[in-house]
């Protein structure tokens, strides 16, 4: 089962980074980082190390750089007409799915790590001051951690639309607005309590947020973590080889 | 099922909704044997090919996979059998030697192997120089063949080639042909192959089955089926045919079957049967005859006189 995963995982690998058009997503990764990894570091100084705002990093990643990708899963395959052959061959549907979600969250992930450890040393050379600018131990664990199930909550929806979706570009479309759903609520907070209320809301919540921040973390991460589990059932559930052939 | 038995299918029968896409089919497929499944555009060539390989559940009827059951083993039958299916399902934005090493790493073959075998099939098909090529790049009968060759990377006991000439020139059909006769022929391993394409049939298959609308209405050898047992064709050509005068034809006896288009007969004879009283009729009907011709069925005549059989009895 792992050996077949890590093929799949591969075979996304040896299409997404060098077939023609992959230019596009290794100039996404370099402008990520540069964004991530040193511009923001360096306009927060070593608030970038200390503040819990950086957790809000590893969905930020996750959510500019998943569904750019995660789209094209299933949807790529039926529209350039290979996803019947793989269905056809020995490789079993856990190993398929596992495999492309495997595949975009090592890449999520592993951009948001690439990116945190870049701001690392970008807020050192800024900041640091003759001192070695760290984590805190709990943020370092949250953020590899939340990143790396919110990497896999947008890998998952991401491939959960494309399972069923005809074309590329529906699935985008679908997957942008589900991206879009989290703000939503604060959209209307703003617009039923107006900017001063909510101005002030935020700053009572940020208040609050130091001394609880650890547990705020694990909380984020349990309730992820559900969500992802319960994304990836559903995904088995749909994942019928007659059904994705006959779409 | 015996042995030497690879496909049984008994009684298949599979239904979209109100449709019939394979109605009632019953065969079996020899092992070590390029059995041609003929027919023409949705007569459900397609839909066999995917209940054989357990991707559909037929809605009655077993068929039996190199022993295994479609419904309840489908995993193990694509385990040990090789498909190029309707689209030939390349990968377009990697190389052939991405695409072929793909293949091996699906069926676990050790790295060395695995380069060995690229080598040997990339050679085998004339295109190992351009194995780092991007296969978007490439003209449709190299996909094809290199697609033939993916089939059949991983050593399968049976094939199943879903038109795999279909869209070619006859140049690259022919090269195609060559290429899978000869690998089908080393390798030792049973085909399945699906066509409308009547001269590569003759020239590929060990026996044939005849489907048209999920119904099978022939099998057997090519040489049964394209009565090479003795049976003939006359091919009439003149001016004066109608509808009176061809019934007249049909009617005659000796005369298996008729086919008429413009001012051109067709005409199945049973064994031993002379064209000199068929001409005499005709012309005493007032056609107006400018050349017989009398020679063996073809495979191309049997499948069409199979399809206007088919037609008239729908009717």
């Amino acid at each position: 089962m792992i050996a077949d995963i890590w093929t799949v995982v591969w075979k996304e690998y040896r299409e997404m980074f060098r077939g023609p058009g992959t230019r596009f997503n290794t100039l996404m990764m370099f402008i990520s980082t540069g964004l991530i990894g040193v511009l923001m570091p360096v306009q927060q100084g070593a608030g970038f190390v200390t503040s819990p705002l950086t957790l809000l990093l590893c969905f930020w990643v996750a959510s500019m750089m998943v569904p750019s990708i995660v789209a094209d899963s299933f949807a790529g395959e039926r529209e350039r007409h290979t996803l019947e052959t793989l269905l056809a061959g020995r490789l079993s549907h856990r190993a398929i799915l596992f495999g492309k979600q495997c595949a975009i969250v090592l890449y999520g992930w592993g951009l948001t790590i690439i990116c945190l450890l870049v701001g690392l040393v970008s807020v050192n050379l800024v900041a640091g001051k003759g001192h070695l600018l760290l984590f805190p131990a709990w943020l370092a664990l949250s953020l590899v951690t939340l990143s790396l199930v919110a990497c896999w909550l947008f890998a998952g929806l991401g491939v959960l639309i494309s399972l069923r979706s005809p074309t590329v570009q529906k699935a985008q479309q679908i997957l942008a607005m589900v991206t879009l759903l989290p703000i939503v609520p604060f959209i209307a907070l703003v617009l039923l309590l107006g900017d001063q209320k909510f101005g002030a809301l935020l700053m009572r919540a940020a208040s609050l947020m130091p001394s609880n921040m650890p547990a705020v973390a694990g909380i984020a991460l349990l309730v992820l973590l559900l969500i992802d589990l319960a994304v990836v059932w559903i995904s088995l559930a749909r994942f019928q080889r007659a059904r994705l052939i006959l779409d | 099922m015996n042995a030497r038995t690879v496909v049984q299918m008994t009684d298949v029968s599979m239904s979209f909704g109100q449709v019939k896409a394979v109605d009632g089919v019953s065969l079996s497929v020899k092992r070590g044997e390029v059995f041609g499944f003929l027919g023409p555009n949705g007569a459900g060539k397609t839909t066999t090919i995917r209940l054989l390989l357990g991707l559909l559940t037929p809605s009655a009827g077993r068929a039996e996979v190199l022993g295994f059951d479609t419904r309840t083993q489908a995993a193990a039958i694509r385990e040990h059998c090789g498909a190029l299916l309707e689209h030939n399902g390349l990968y377009e934005r990697m190389s052939a030697h991405d695409n072929l090493e793909f293949q091996g790493r699906v069926w676990r073959m050790p790295s060395a192997h695995r380069e060995a075998r690229i080598e040997e099939m990339l050679t085998d098909i004339g295109l190992w120089e351009r194995r780092f090529d991007l296969v978007g790049k490439w003209s449709r009968g190299m996909k094809q063949k290199l697609a033939v060759a993916r089939a059949m990377f991983h050593r399968p006991e049976l094939i199943f080639l879903d038109e795999p000439s279909a869209g070619l020139d006859p140049v690259a059909a022919a090269a195609l042909r060559q290429d899978l006769a000869r690998l089908a022929e080393r390798e030792g391993v049973t085909i399945f192959l699906t066509t409308h394409n009547l001269a590569e049939a003759e020239k590929l298959c060990h026996r044939v089955a005849v489907i048209r609308k999920g119904k099978l209405l022939a099998i057997g050898t090519v040489d049964e089926l394209s009565g090479k047992d003795g049976s003939m064709h006359a091919e009439i050509a003149g001016k004066g045919f109608n509808d009176a005068i061809v019934a007249a034809l049909r009617a005659m006896p000796d005369v298996a079957s008729v086919r008429w288009e413009n001012s051109h007969v067709s005409v199945a004879l049973e064994r031993g049967t002379e064209v000199a009283p068929l001409v005499h009729m005709l012309v005493g009907c007032g056609v107006q005859i400018e050349g017989v011709h009398k020679n063996e069925a073809s495979l191309e005549d049997v499948f069409l006189d199979l399809m206007q059989d088919d037609q008239e009895g729908a009717k």
